[in-house]
């Protein structure tokens, strides 16, 4: 190792269950620079991150850090070899100061071991001055607008005299003027010879700020490249989207949609900054994906649709028929049905039977006069489990004695239970095997085929260019572009959702 | 393959879990019968009975909470206020003695409104949220009590718990036939499955349109309803209502209830087991006083039986985030 490398990254792997979140991941960071790092959604940029804070032990590789090895499982210590990191989630105690967010860990006692607030607040006052902040040392932290306690955030990871400091999305709550604000930070930072790790969806800012970008794709490592190296954020989303992937999965089957017949229709839906101005046509026969970088507002719109959020203006048409504020089961009973996105949150009972599971959502289907029906709850059951191949030696086994796959098809099978004329489906198939992932691709397009509508919202790019005949682009909590199938490539859905026109 | 496996499946099948509690009070009942010989004769047992039918009611709401994943520690200051209530509208106010009960049972479903309000709607944490109901009540129960100034109530009212069918109380038949028709609604009937999805995982339920809240308002109003019949069942039998009267019942009631298969993480329970959990402790007690154990050792029993089966209940039903 060379002396201009602070940090050096070899064959590093991880993988949680199933999924392979990094796979032989090697590159180095120099002294002295900003590095960014880009990737979809699941290219494995947190992960990362993750590892060389200590929060995550890599399953192989070595992490060689200002020429040691950096071998442990605890944040603590990274801390002290001087990694710190500002996560994309605040980290603050909303109702202590700001002196004592910034110095959570020191003790600036007297001799009494009683806290000297004096000097806790004029060493806070020196650490805001470095960076002409007008914020008072005494000031409760939920006072603070977003960005200046971002900001805080950050002026704690530096005041511990970090080497490297690690910032993951640190702009998706700021606005512009705010943004530069923090780009004139990072600058300061990088002149005390402080290494700036930066990730980020946004490339404009990776290319504003950044002395070099590796790029990571499903959690393998595909070039770092120098600023010069790169001329339009076009270079850069070539490499995320690669090419290798494009053929894996099978060519669509085109439905005859009849565009005549809409299912339902939204008219410049508004929901307090979360979901803003979102207007489409949803209509029978189509499978239709909804494709957002995190925080682009898709799992919130969704939720809307189901009634699982409010929305404060616009209006929602079903099937002609004008609805405000939906309620869940308002919603199943006009036919839609939600398979929520991670279903360890929601969407399975884990101690309850398969069968109880199944029979959830249609209660009134198998019972006549309230009274359930033990044959019926069996029959709906066992077709379920022979429909979707679920694994299970009993309609008596609990969620919990199943694996992750077929977890995942119980609750595409309890979603089915209600004869859905649409399915919301957030993340179908996140972190199941390839078999069951092929099997539920198979469902949602035989349902699109009979008539149904499925709103696909995936993380994964070739997913929603396989199943989807239609896609709509999020960014920035809106609408910003549709794509008919025969434009969805991995291209043209990153340009826009990562703010290109 | 599959389906071999699968045509195995049956919807009853048996759970020894399920009768844990039965075989418990057997042990128990079979060791006092064998050691103490005035404890197997029909008047001692018929008299346990008949005590538990007086608390019975009180387990009814306070059991459907715990399957709902909520709780109510206002029943046993419920249970004295309104009992001391009652007695307060005829005494004090003249009413007929049904009016009196009409009243005190409207004050009832009061209470559990208000709780079921708080804490449905107002997010307010349901422990706490009854426990504050627990102490305003047995302030109001020790105000009402101190104008009765200890006095008995008429004939005609005491009479209500100790009217029989031949040889059996009115309190014990109400008691086995609850039993009976809400265990099988329990098992069978698809609102009361309902209770048992929300208990187990409310987010899920909300995500199959089961409205959460409105059984749980439902359900506190229910609660204030038994817990109020109880007390007013209890001021009929003993005569009159005492400032302590109900003080430490809330926690008899939960240990039974947990003792009966209920989880403080919801999604269990069985209204006959419930009965059990009432018949284990009743035997527990009765056995204290076979071997004349100084009755002010009771609570010490109730409280360590509670912190045992809380552990065993936190050992087994707790559910991890991921």
């Amino acid at each position: 190792m060379s002396n201009k490398e602070l940090l050096n990254l070899e064959n590093i792997s991880k993988s949680f269950g199933v999924v392979k979140a990094l796979d032989s991941v090697s590159f180095s960071v120099y002294k002295g620079e900003i590095h960014g790092i880009v990737g979809e959604n699941g290219a494995g940029k947190s992960t990362l991150a993750n590892i060389i804070l200590g929060n995550l032990y890599p399953d192989k590789g070595t992490i060689i850090f200002n020429n040691s090895e950096l071998k442990t499982n605890n944040p603590r210590i990274a801390n002290e070899l001087g990694v710190s990191m500002v996560h994309q989630e605040l980290s603050i105690f909303d109702n202590l100061t700001v002196a004592e967010n910034i110095f959570p860990m020191h003790n600036f006692t007297n001799k009494y071991k009683f806290i000297d607030s004096k000097l806790l607040n004029e060493n806070a006052v020196e650490q805001l001055k470095l960076f002409s902040l007008d914020i008072k040392p005494k000031e409760k932290m939920i006072n603070l607008s977003l960005a200046e306690q971002q900001i805080v955030e950050i002026i704690r990871a530096i005041s511990s005299n970090p080497k490297l400091i690690i910032l993951d999305e640190p702009t998706s709550a700021l606005n512009s003027k705010e943004v530069e604000n923090l780009f004139q930070i990072l600058k300061q930072l990088q002149k005390k010879s402080i290494v700036v790790l930066y990730i980020s969806h946004h490339l404009s800012e990776i290319l504003n700020l950044c002395n070099r970008v590796t790029v990571l794709k499903d959690g393998k490592y595909v070039d770092t490249l120098n600023r010069d190296e790169i001329s339009t954020e076009k270079d850069l989303i070539r490499l995320m989207v690669g090419k290798d992937l494009e053929n894996l999965y099978a060519k669509k089957n085109y439905y005859n949609i009849n565009k005549k017949e809409v299912f339902m229709e939204l008219k410049n839906v508004n929901r307090n900054n979360s979901v803003q101005d979102v207007s489409f046509k949803l209509y029978k026969n189509e499978i239709l994906g909804i494709y957002g970088l995190e925080g682009a507002g898709r799992t919130e719109l969704s939720k809307i649709l189901f009634g699982l959020d409010n929305f404060d203006s616009g209006s929602i048409v079903i099937e002609g028929e004008e609805v405000n504020q939906i309620k869940p089961n308002e919603a199943i009973k006009k036919g839609i049905i939600y398979l929520n996105k991670n279903r360890k949150k929601a969407g399975l009972f884990p101690g309850m039977y398969a069968c109880d599971n199944i029979i959830c959502p249609i209660l009134d289907k198998v019972s006549s006069h309230g009274f359930l029906d033990k044959n019926e709850i069996k029959n709906t059951t066992e077709k379920f489990i022979e429909e979707l191949n679920i694994i299970i030696s009993n309609i008596t086994n609990t969620p919990k004695q199943l694996s992750g796959g077929n977890q995942q098809k119980l609750m595409v099978a309890t979603c089915l239970g209600t004869a859905p004329k649409c399915i919301i489906a957030n993340e179908p198939t996140r972190g199941i095997d390839v078999g069951s992932k092929a099997e539920i691709h198979k469902i949602l397009k035989e349902l699109a085929g009979k008539g149904a509508s499925i709103i696909l919202i995936s993380s994964e790019l070739p997913e929603t260019i396989s199943l989807c005949d239609r896609a709509l682009v999020m960014y920035d909590h809106k609408i910003v572009g549709e794509l008919s199938s025969e434009e969805i490539t991995e291209e043209a859905v990153i340009t826009l959702a990562t703010g290109n026109k | 393959m599959l389906d071999t496996n699968i045509s195995k499946g049956k919807l009853n099948k048996i759970n020894l879990n399920d009768f844990s509690i039965f075989i418990l009070s057997i042990i128990v009942f079979l060791f006092l019968a064998i050691t103490k010989k005035n404890f197997a004769n029909f008047e001692n047992i018929y008299s346990m009975i008949y005590g538990i039918s007086m608390e019975f009611f009180c387990i009814l709401g306070l059991g459907f909470l715990l399957i709902l994943g909520e709780i109510d520690l206002s029943i046993g200051s419920t249970y004295g206020f309104i009992g001391a209530l009652t007695g307060y509208c005829m005494l004090i106010l003249n009413c007929s003695i049904w009016l009196s009960i009409v009243l005190a049972l409207l004050v009832a479903l009061l209470i559990g409104l208000i709780n079921g309000f708080f804490i449905v709607k107002l997010k307010v944490n349901s422990i706490v949220m009854t426990l504050g109901m627990m102490i305003l009540l047995q302030g109001a129960r020790t105000a009402f009590t101190m104008q009765l100034g200890g006095a008995t109530y008429s004939y005609a009212f005491r009479s209500i718990s100790r009217f029989r069918f031949r040889t059996i109380h009115l309190s014990v038949l109400l008691m086995i036939a609850t039993i009976i028709i809400l265990e099988l609604l329990l098992r069978k009937h698809m609102l009361f499955k309902k209770l048992y999805y929300i208990g187990e995982h409310p987010e899920s339920s909300t995500v199959y349109g089961i409205d959460s809240d409105k059984l749980k308002i439902y359900f506190y109003i229910i609660c204030g309803l038994t817990a109020g019949l109880a007390g007013i069942f209890s001021a009929s039998r003993v005569g009159v209502t005492m400032p302590y009267t109900g003080t430490g019942l809330e926690f008899k009631m939960v240990t039974a209830a947990i003792l009966g298969g209920a989880s403080f993480f919801g999604g269990k329970g069985s209204i006959m087991n419930f009965f059990f959990g009432l018949f284990f402790l009743a035997l527990i007690l009765n056995g204290m006083v076979m071997f004349d154990i100084n009755p002010d050792w009771q609570k010490f029993v109730i409280g360590a039986i509670l912190v045992t089966s809380m552990a065993i209940d936190t050992k087994f039903n707790k559910k991890s985030d991921e």
